[in-house]
């Protein structure tokens, strides 16, 4: 496992969240874990523009409501988007009933007191495994949605060229993809890749007027209905 | 009126006065490799050198026809046994998401046989194109 992850504690018991900080440092995988007093204070953390972080620790005893509604919260957090949501359930919620109502309230995972090293292991795991399955559909959506917009507005410049009109807007709109395209990470290429090739792969011809260029018949005044006829039937000729 | 089938009218008259009888349409008959060959060369969309594993673009990568004669000489350039190919795109002004997509099913093909699809000599609009879809970093262009 090479991959290490940041984490959040929000516990109300500071000796619960320092137990937790210091079981997390025995295992590889976590690298900058802090801890908050409540769901109010571990918004503000998400919401910093620092490092994303992996997993979010949050007690159930906060209670269903306060839980459910930070999970969904947290989750809008550009730092907290791709976390595990990881409940930390008391001894005495040792029975399914609690366990599985704690993953209807949005959890990904539980975790209970005391915290055993091979539990936290299994966790950073899970987190990371989590994490990169929930990227992996974002940029997939994303890259969709891009390489739908690059064709389109390929198609659109080849239209208005063909048709000889201006293609300024949509060449514009054109190359406002491509800067979104160039920012792309390598890692990243494959996932765009396969999304640009999935929609190109059932595009369908276009049927195009395309015009004629020797039809092109520059007219120019007549000087008289003489001359005019003349060309006009040069025209026909 | 008509003047295409007022001539073939009069036409199909004439013969039938000479006493010849129009040739029945044959229904599409599956060509052997020679005559795929031939076929392929004698497209106008594209030119088709088998010994050199290339294939000259003539027209702009817009058309079914020209999507359709592109996947099919690359077929049989690998039925020939080629694993790299070469799609000279010196003669395409633009190509458009279907063209795109028509690389893209050559580019599968080709990789099926563990070789390179190669995009030569692009013009303006298409080395763009290109460019904008990093489409460098998955053919070899030149």
């Amino acid at each position: 496992m090479s991959q290490k992850i940041n984490a959040l504690i929000v516990h109300e018991n500071a000796t619960t969240r320092v137990n937790l900080k210091t079981a997390t440092t025995s295992v590889y995988g976590f690298k900058d874990v802090r801890h908050v007093g409540s769901p109010h204070d571990a918004l503000i953390q998400l919401n910093k523009d620092e490092e994303p972080v992996g997993a979010v620790f949050v007690a159930r005893s906060f209670g269903k409501d306060v839980v459910s509604s930070f999970i969904a919260n947290a989750k809008g957090t550009t730092r907290a988007q791709d976390a595990a949501f990881i409940l930390i359930l008391e001894a005495s919620d040792q029975d399914s009933a609690a366990v599985t109502a704690s993953l209807v309230e949005g959890g990904d995972g539980f975790l209970f007191e005391p915290f055993s090293v091979d539990t936290l292991k299994e966790i950073t795991e899970l987190a990371i495994k989590i994490r990169n399955k929930r990227l992996d559909l974002r940029e997939r959506a994303a890259f969709k949605l891009l390489a739908d917009d690059a064709v389109k507005y390929i198609d659109k410049v080849i239209e208005a060229r063909l048709e000889g009109r201006d293609p300024g807007y949509d060449m514009k709109m054109l190359r406002k993809t491509e800067q979104a395209i160039a920012n792309i990470g390598a890692e990243s290429m494959p996932r765009f890749f396969s999304e640009l090739g999935k929609h190109v792969l059932g595009l369908e011809p276009v049927q195009r007027e395309v015009p004629d260029q020797r039809r092109k018949v520059k007219w120019t005044c007549a000087k008289s209905p003489v001359t005019d006829c003349v060309s006009g039937l040069r025209l026909l000729a | 009126m008509d003047v295409r089938k007022v001539a073939s009218d009069r036409l199909r008259k004439r013969l039938e006065a000479l006493g010849i009888k129009e040739d029945p349409v044959e229904p599409e008959k599956e060509l052997s490799a020679e005559e795929m060959h031939e076929r392929l060369k004698q497209r106008k969309y594209l030119r088709y050198n088998p010994e050199k594993g290339e294939v000259n673009m003539e027209e702009s990568l817009i058309s079914a026809e020209a999507g359709k004669a592109l996947v099919e000489s690359v077929q049989e350039l690998l039925s020939q046994g080629k694993k790299n190919v070469t799609v000279n795109m010196e003669k395409s002004e633009l190509i458009d998401g279907y063209g795109i997509g028509r690389l893209f099913a050559c580019d599968d093909q080709i990789k099926q046989k563990d070789g390179t699809l190669e995009i030569a000599g692009s013009q303006d609009f298409v080395r763009d194109v290109i460019g904008i879809l990093r489409l460098d970093e998955l053919f070899k262009v030149s």
